[in-house]
């Protein structure tokens, strides 16, 4: 430490796993399974099914799955908002998340609002 | 025992601030450069070990050990003896109830509001009266502002990319008073909410704003029934989140002494207040668009035609603060959507 120079403690706080790397991309979304997850706004459930005619139209995607974190269910064709008056904008329980997992190629994720 | 890393900085005082703000560590105000000797006096003063983990906060899940909410209170200004109540306060903020993730990313402008309840407010000189939401108290701003560098520091809370609120706003700043306990003529909240009076305790929830009500009364014959009317149908602007969101909300009410004074000079409870206000706070449901009416149908939110605010009286939070004079009470309108204020109680070393 030179003399015009102090030292002080880091307040950055870093996550315990650290290095996490991205899944691999796909190079083409044709044939495969595509997961939306819904936070649970109102406007996803109005343009959910144009995402799905869109990425079937011009991506080829085989099949579209519909996570609502609201209820935490797997719905093949939408949802209604207010199936579960709890929390939106809430976590997605261990058991959707592995059903995603299973079913799904490729999961988006943070739609809505 | 230090487990932080150390870092060196300039020791011109403007030049660290340029430094720090390049780094991204503040949140755009100068600091207090946390050197190892003021960050130990705070971690000496809780008398645990600076290692200790804290908690891992959302949504970058940084650990805070004690060391790393020392520093961030220490470059908010922070004593020693105001890190019990950050301590006790970050426990609030990680309890699922709150739900911080959804808080630290979302487009609304909501930050956490601490309240703080019992005798701490007086041993470390947190304000409670005239102007506790504004500037001069150093306790109410920077306890804070501590939290707030934690949750950009440890938190990862990076506005504009990852805290994606739309215009934020001055209290995601500080944003922390103490309820006027001494003046009030009902039971504080901890009391309320079944800590003793002896107790210390903070209360945090999700302020997505202010606004004042100036809810005058134009003469003592009906002072409470006007004043509670204006409060009323203020808490009633149907852009925030109490009645777009139709999920539990939890407002909040600041009322100032005279107003609590008066309402209890007619022999209101705190309670009765609440259900009174929950009776009049509500908007003819042909006032709301369809998507909404529909919405509070589906929520069971609707009684002779009318738009409740919520479910329940006991969801409107009541606290008593500010100062002997004007007829100001603020409204805090809060993130909703089922989360939930919270109370934990402030462990004071040594008591």
């Amino acid at each position: 430490m030179s003399g015009s120079t102090i030292l002080i403690v880091d307040p950055i706080g870093e996550p315990r796993i650290s290095g996490l790397q991205l899944a691999p991309r796909p190079e083409s979304l044709e044939g495969l399974t595509v997961g939306l997850v819904s936070n649970g706004w109102w406007s996803f459930n109005v343009v959910q099914h144009h995402y799905e005619e869109l990425l079937k139209e011009r991506c080829g995607v085989g099949d579209v799955v519909f996570v609502n974190v609201d209820s935490a269910r797997i719905k093949e064709r939408g949802f209604r908002r207010s199936d579960n008056p709890s929390q939106i904008n809430g976590n997605l329980d261990a058991k959707s998340f592995e059903e995603l997992a299973s079913k799904c190629d490729v999961v988006i994720n943070g739609l809505g609002n | 025992m230090s487990t932080s890393k150390l870092v060196e900085v300039s020791q011109s005082v403007h030049s660290m601030y340029e430094d720090l703000y390049e780094r991204g560590w503040t949140d755009g105000l100068p600091i207090i450069p946390p050197t190892k000797e003021l960050v130990q006096a705070c971690v000496d003063y809780v008398g645990r070990d600076g290692g200790e983990i804290v908690a891992e906060i959302p949504p970058a899940f940084g650990v805070a050990t004690l060391e790393k909410v020392a520093s961030n209170a220490v470059m908010a200004g922070c004593r020693p003896e105001y890190m019990p109540v950050l301590l006790a306060a970050i426990e609030a903020l990680l309890d699922p109830v709150f739900d911080l993730r959804a808080v630290q990313v979302t487009t609304n402008p909501a930050t956490p509001f601490l309240i703080v309840n019992g005798p701490i407010r007086q041993q470390i000189g947190l304000n409670c009266g005239a102007s506790a939401l504004g500037p001069g108290w150093r306790a109410n701003a920077t306890v804070g502002r501590a939290i707030r560098l934690l949750l950009l520091n440890v938190g990862g809370a990076t506005p504009g990319t990852v805290d994606k609120a739309t215009l934020g706003w001055s209290g995601k700043f500080t944003m922390c008073l103490g309820e006027n306990e001494e003046v009030s003529p009902w039971e504080p909240l901890h009391v309320e909410r079944g800590f003793s009076r002896e107790a210390s305790t903070v209360t945090v929830v999700h302020a997505s704003g202010s606004f004042n009500l100036y809810a005058g009364t134009r003469g003592e014959f009906d002072g409470a029934d006007s004043a509670l009317t204006i409060i009323a149908h203020s808490m009633t602007a149907m852009g925030t989140n109490e009645v777009i969101t139709s999920w539990y909300n939890h407002p909040v009410l600041i009322l100032n002494q005279i107003h609590a004074g008066i309402f209890a000079k007619v022999g209101l409870s705190k309670q009765q207040v609440k259900h009174i206000l929950w009776e009049r706070a509500r908007l003819p449901m042909g006032l709301l668009p369809a998507w909404l009416a529909q919405e509070k149908r589906d929520c069971n939110l609707v009684v002779d035609g009318m738009m409740l605010l919520t479910d329940n009286p006991e969801r409107l939070t009541i606290v008593v603060a500010g100062g002997p004079s004007g007829l100001h009470s603020t409204y805090v309108p809060c993130m909703g959507g089922g989360r939930s204020s919270v109370t934990k109680l402030i462990k004071v070393p040594g008591r």
